[in-house]
């Protein structure tokens, strides 16, 4: 008779989880770890070490580096647009008013979407011939003529809009959920000492939500690092390459290319920078948290 | 089982030459019988069944003056091209457990079960099917070949066809039997493009047409003073822009819907059409890459290509393109809006580009659009699809049979496939004898109306005129090709120069061809 311990119990619960894990994610990982340190070419049947040279070449290749200068801006873009909308959305969804379980569902339709229907609806929004929005404008007197806005110098402020529409529902129930946590008579004392709304919003909403905004913050940026539907559907990377964030750029180096050795130290390098910011993250809360310790 | 393949198909081999011998019979009696013939003698028809192990050769021939020879058969001049007996394939006696396996892109998934169901019925056979979309399907599929799965159709555009012989991932169609017969009926102009470094035929016709598919609006042409008017070059078109654009007709957002799309089927096959119809190099070995895959275009005056970037560029600073096309990876966005009708001229994906433009339920001016025809300038380059035969097949004779099944002939012997899609989505086939089949003009009128006769002969001449790079048989086009898109849309974008664009892609094609061909 097998005597099943909590131990065992866990081995074989996660056992699965472990192989189905190992297969999809840290295997190819490895071997795209391994793909990175080559020179690969099936023309000419090349399976070359080369080393860190095509980590390099990345250095020089003036595609990557404008790529990533797009990227960080994409990033810093949805990341503070989704927490902009996910914190005040969450702040109204708290009050009580009639409907407030409509609205919730409502809300988190946008999640629900795919990111490829996001990006589609994106484009028949902005679309500078027959665009939702410039028809609106147009209809209103504010506009003269259809804008271009998927052509204009903002466009991955609009990528990142249209991002940030799409994944703000997730934050905005995490922050939600930190909120219905407030005991209602921290905001009423705060109320009577005659505290102003942004006051209490530092004082005594924020602390309890911090974790939530923070976490939300983190999804945000690893997500929109790592888009390329939103682009692909969108604009193509385009006016000229002015969208074209490095998930894209390494998308069509590796597939279209077939470069799988400079695609793959490309990506590890994305991988390298996202750590890095995500480090960056932990570093700052924990930091927040031996000082509030002190 | 490797015996019995060899067997039969050396059984075909002796069959054809049995014909081929028996032709050549024919024509020298025929040659001989002409000499001596009376004029006045009635026609008659004489035919002669060879059999040969695995295949049967039906030879017929029309005799038009009486004559008397010695030799294994009567015939006379003209010499008509013989007939096999089709199929020459039997269905399976047992519906094999092992199925086919038929790889594809996936347009128009309807089309391709129905004739899967076909197939199967016809044959006894068992097949599936695997769909993958997007734009990274070469990869995919090349993803495939490298792990070893074994399939037995795969579609193709040419350039890829012509890497994945290379690389050895497909047989080339020189393989199938009867391939000669399948030749004899093609386009000379879809037969060369299709055709490899070696000649060798790279796979049989899916579909066949020519991109980017220039159309005009005739309500804003009508609107503008310009009823009629059709531009015989690039040139007169970029002129008729400009015009257009100072009579400002009511209703017009702007003259011209480019194909300037951000994807190797956009920007970069915009250019070698372009380059090819002015520079009147349709397999663009003397403008762009020569017949040693060696870059010979450069950023310098009189060069085609420097020529037509510069005069895109111009197009461009003198507001006279739609933009937004310029901000989009595929042909979705271009095509829509010149849909809407407000637009003088359009330049849509392949010459079904104008199919769709033509239907009611897509398009505001249906019935109100023209295909430009080709007059002094080829316009188009081939946009084709290739079902291709992968070497790692489940079985040669099986994976053939489907091969020849769909982009030839059926068990009865008809263009099954490429009737469907000739009628159904006016997609073109290598088959000059299925586009002119009155069962498919009748469908094609049905939408055209009374610019049928006009559009067939038309699109026919875009077939027979189209480009057909040569450079695509180089793997050099592979990468290049993803490359160029960028520096294209960056020119477009007024991000950089037309010189500077055409420099630097000069010089990603210099340093490819060092590391292809060098």
């Amino acid at each position: 008779m097998v005597r099943w311990t909590d131990t065992k119990v866990a081995i074989v619960l996660l056992t699965p989880l472990f192989i189905l894990n190992f297969g999809l994610s840290i295997y190819p990982m490895a071997y795209s770890l391994y793909l990175s340190f080559h020179d690969i070419n099936l023309f000419l049947n090349k399976f070359e070490p080369v080393g860190g040279l095509q980590y390099l070449k990345l250095f020089s290749d003036k595609s990557y580096v404008e790529a990533t200068m797009v990227t960080i801006r994409f990033v810093i873009d949805s990341t503070i647009m989704v927490l902009v909308l996910s914190i005040s959305i969450a702040l109204l969804l708290n009050r009580a008013f009639t409907g407030q379980s409509i609205m919730r569902v409502i809300v988190i339709m946008p999640w629900a979407l795919s990111e490829f229907a996001t990006a589609t609806a994106g484009r028949y929004l902005f679309n500078g011939s027959y665009g939702f929005v410039n028809a609106i404008l147009y209809r209103l007197g504010l506009i003269e003529r259809y804008i271009d806005f998927l052509g204009s110098p903002y466009v991955v402020e609009l990528l990142a809009f249209m991002y940030a529409w799409h994944l703000a529902p997730l934050g905005i129930f995490f922050i939600l959920a930190g909120l219905q946590t407030i005991p209602e008579d921290l905001n009423k004392q705060a109320k009577i000492d005659g505290a102003s709304f942004f006051t209490r919003f530092r004082v005594v909403t924020l602390p309890f939500i911090r974790y939530a905004v923070i976490m939300t913050g983190i999804i945000a940026t690893i997500e929109s690092a790592r888009t390329a539907d939103m682009i692909i559907v969108m604009t193509g990377g385009g006016p000229g390459t002015s969208s074209q964030t490095i998930t894209f750029y390494i998308y069509k180096v590796f597939f279209r290319g077939l470069d799988l050795g400079y695609g793959a130290a490309g990506s590890w390098l994305l991988m390298v920078g996202l750590i890095i910011a995500i480090t960056s993250y932990f570093i700052v809360i924990s930091k927040r948290r031996r000082v509030m310790q002190y | 089982m490797v015996e019995n393949k060899i067997s039969r198909r050396k059984a075909i081999s002796t069959a054809g030459k049995v014909a081929i011998g028996v032709v050549v019979a024919g024509v020298v009696a025929g040659a001989g019988g002409y000499l001596v013939g009376s004029a006045a003698a009635p026609v008659r028809t004489v035919e002669r069944t060879v059999t040969a192990p695995g295949a049967t050769v039906t030879v017929e021939k029309t005799v038009e003056r009486t004559v008397t020879v010695t030799g294994p058969v009567t015939v006379t001049t003209p010499p008509t091209t013989p007939t096999i007996a089709w199929p020459p394939w039997k269905p399976e006696p047992v519906k094999p457990a092992v199925p086919l396996k038929w790889v594809h892109w996936g347009y128009r998934p309807d089309i391709i079960t129905e004739n899967i169901e076909i197939f199967m019925r016809q044959n006894n056979e068992n097949l599936e099917q695997e769909q993958i979309t997007g734009p990274d399907y070469q990869g995919m599929v090349e993803t495939k070949f490298l792990a070893g799965e074994k399939f037995d159709m795969v579609y193709g555009n040419a350039f890829m066809a012509f890497r994945w012989i290379e690389l050895g991932f497909t047989n080339s169609a020189e393989e199938l039997p009867h391939i000669e017969w399948v030749k004899a009926e093609m386009f000379e102009s879809v037969k060369r493009a299709y055709s490899d470094k070696q000649g060798r035929l790279a796979g049989l016709t899916y579909f066949v047409s020519a991109t980017p598919a220039l159309i005009a609006n005739d309500e804003l042409l009508e609107k503008a003073g310009m009823a009629g008017e059709l531009p015989r070059s690039h040139a007169e078109l970029y002129d008729m822009l400009r015009k257009i654009k100072q009579r400002a007709p009511e209703g017009m957002i702007k003259p011209f819907v480019p194909h300037w799309f951000n994807a190797f089927w956009g920007t970069v096959w915009s250019l070698l059409a372009e380059v090819a119809g002015r520079a009147k190099d349709p397999d663009l070995t003397k403008s762009m890459f020569g017949k040693d895959f060696a870059p010979t275009f450069d950023a310098a005056p009189g060069d085609t290509v420097y020529e037509t970037v510069s005069d895109w560029r111009k197009l461009v600073d003198e507001d006279l393109v739609e933009r937004a096309v310029i901000s989009a990876s595929s042909d979705t966005v271009g095509t829509e809006a010149f849909w809407t009708g407000s637009y003088a001229f359009g330049r849509l994906n392949g010459l079904y580009g104008y199919w769709n433009t033509m239907d009611p339920a897509k398009s505001r001016i249906a019935g109100k659009a023209t295909l430009v025809p080709v007059v002094e300038e080829a316009l188009g380059v081939i946009d084709t699809g290739l079902y291709c035969w992968p070497k790692n097949n489940h079985d040669f004779d099986r994976s053939a049979r489907l091969i020849l099944w769909f982009g030839y002939k059926d068990n009865e012997g008809k263009h099954t496939s490429a009737y469907k899609w000739a009628k159904e989505e006016f997609l073109h086939t290598a088959y000059p004898a299925v586009l002119r089949d009155p069962d498919v003009q009748r469908a094609w009128e049905a939408r055209l109306g009374p610019k049928t006769k006009e559009t067939a002969e038309r699109s026919e001449k875009w077939l027979e005129t189209m480009a057909a790079p040569w450079i695509w048989r180089s793997p050099l086009y592979g990468e290049w090709m993803v490359k160029a898109p960028d520096l294209m849309a960056k020119c477009l974008a007024q991000e950089i120069s037309p010189r500077e664009a055409v420099s630097e892609m000069r010089k990603i094609a210099d340093e490819l061809w060092k590391k292809y061909h060098g």
